[in-house]
């Protein structure tokens, strides 16, 4: 379980060229500009295909402009699109309409074909955006960002604390493990999951306990219900022309396109 | 101000009933430094965390020139920089340089001074080339030293370490020492490693079941044998005592 959550942490960090311009744009601008992308492209029908194939050029130029290399976007982006696809890929064969073919015992529609396609492009475009986020902004940058752009503070706080902590609890999970295996723990039925059942329910009461340790740290330095920045985030030109440059490629296309 | 640390009468029952404190008298000298030394469940950290009116208890404390009371408390968390033992409640920002702004930022300083002292306690402690990385990148020592400068950065008058030298590397745990024994400020330790308390604190106060049972010069308690058996506290064996200086402070 550990190895796997370290694993899993390892793609939480930055890819690419730090010093890019994309890398240096404001979190709130990167925001605000891939946010779009994906609300656009979500409410965007299939017969306006132009707009998602634009959706698209807009992340591969962004991928592009910050040397996020091809394999580093697939690494992180195949955990969500494997929990989407898979299921999506059934939908040609219950979703009837139109035209109609048989693949051995099964019957593709055309209807579904449709929904598929949109589907995937939706979900390319939505994964591809909140890939990019993370890959060019690091993650206490994006509280930063949503925080500034005046999502609950509380909600903020929870995220960046449970991101922070994140990486103790795996060192924590990593030693229970070790522990377990060194006292020849090896799972044999499912009935042996009562055991790591039993070790969540520890790991849980030790971060509970550490959350009021943690707490009392936070009062010992005159926390009260803020958390104070040292360096304020600025807007430069280069921020709204990236902003602007997103909306003016993708909205009138969209707009000009009807509603779904 | 010569009394950096008054408490009178000190009592705190934790709601499980267990007593921790009882009716425990100490006095701390401004510029002082004392050891506190003691069994495990002895009230050495229920003691620190009543320094900071983190807890609260019966009986008088007055710590840096406040009298602990409800509208002391912020001045009074200003003037005690508490380090806890697991540098990871301690540091709990995104970056160092951020954790280390965190309490001159509460206090209401302006930005420009914060950023002076957050320079001023990373350098102090030799993190200056830290200041961006995440508290979850640095060896255990770091996340010491970078403990000790989220509370130097508030300026405090007195400095409290709750087992400074635990899970620290011999290296790491000489590297504290003189880092601690060059900060001259009042300050109290409580700790299980007694050659630490030796070459640190020119004064001990063993605690027991919320008492204080000795007071002294540190070098004179750790040489009483039997003080240190009643109390299930011993020296490593082959440490001399006598062959320990105490470092005054700078």
């Amino acid at each position: 379980m550990g190895a796997l959550c370290s694993h899993a942490l390892d793609l939480t960090g930055v890819a690419g060229d730090p010093a890019s311009r994309v890398h240096r744009l404001d979190p709130r601008a990167k925001l605000l500009g891939l946010l779009s992308v994906t609300v656009i492209a979500v409410s965007t029908p299939l017969r306006l295909w132009p707009v998602l194939a634009a959706g698209m050029l807009v992340l591969v130029v962004v991928a592009a402009a910050a040397r996020v290399p091809a394999k580093d976007v697939w690494r992180r982006a195949r955990g969500p699109l494997v929990l989407v696809l898979p299921v999506a890929a059934f939908v040609p064969l219950v979703r009837t309409g139109g035209s109609a073919w048989a693949v051995g015992p099964l019957t593709v529609h055309e209807a579904g074909l449709a929904v598929l396609a949109a589907v995937a492009a939706k979900t390319l475009i939505g994964v591809g955006a909140a890939v990019l986020l993370t890959a060019t902004t690091p993650f206490h940058d994006v509280l930063r960002g949503l925080e500034a752009l005046r999502a609950p503070r509380l909600l903020v706080l929870v995220a960046g604390l449970m991101f922070r902590y994140l990486f103790v609890v795996v060192e924590e999970a990593d030693r229970m493990r070790t522990a377990m295996a060194a006292r020849a723990y090896r799972p044999r039925s499912v009935l042996h999951s009562r055991t790591l059942g039993r070790l969540a329910a520890v790991l849980f009461l030790r971060s509970y306990e550490r959350g009021e340790r943690v707490h009392l740290a936070m009062l010992a330095r005159g926390y009260r219900g803020g958390m104070p920045r040292l360096e304020p985030l600025t807007l430069h030109r280069a921020d709204a022309l990236f902003v602007g440059a997103v909306v003016v490629l993708l909205l009138p296309a969209r707009v000009l396109g009807g509603l779904p | 101000m010569t009394c950096a640390i008054r408490a009178t009468g000190l009592t705190y029952r934790y709601p499980n009933g267990h007593l921790a404190l009882d009716a425990l008298d100490l006095h701390v000298r401004r510029g002082e430094r004392v050891a506190l030394l003691g069994p495990n469940g002895a009230g050495k950290t229920t003691l620190l965390l009543q320094l900071n009116a983190i807890l609260r208890g019966g009986g008088t404390l007055e710590v840096a020139g406040l009298e602990v009371a409800d509208d002391s408390v912020r001045e009074l968390r200003a003037r005690v920089g508490f380090v806890f033992q697991d540098p990871d409640d301690q540091l709990f920002m995104p970056t160092v340089q951020e954790d280390v702004a965190f309490g001159p930022l509460n206090l209401g300083l302006p930005r420009d001074e914060v950023r002076r002292r957050v320079a001023d306690a990373l350098g102090a402690v030799r993190m200056d080339d830290c200041a961006t990385r995440a508290p979850h990148q640095l060896s255990m020592g770091q996340r010491r030293r970078v403990a000790i400068a989220t509370v130097l950065s508030m300026d405090p008058h007195v400095l409290v370490l709750d087992e400074p030298s635990a899970n620290l590397d011999p290296r790491s745990r000489a590297e504290l020492i003189d880092l601690l024994a060059g900060l001259d400020r009042t300050m109290v330790v409580a700790t299980h490693d007694l050659p630490l308390a030796a070459e640190l604190c020119p004064r001990a106060v063993v605690l027991d079941a919320g008492r204080v049972v000795a007071d002294g010069a540190t070098a004179q308690l750790l040489a009483d044998d039997a003080l240190l058996a009643a109390h299930d506290l011993a020296v490593p064996h082959g440490f001399d005592v006598a062959r320990i200086t105490c470092r005054a402070a700078a």
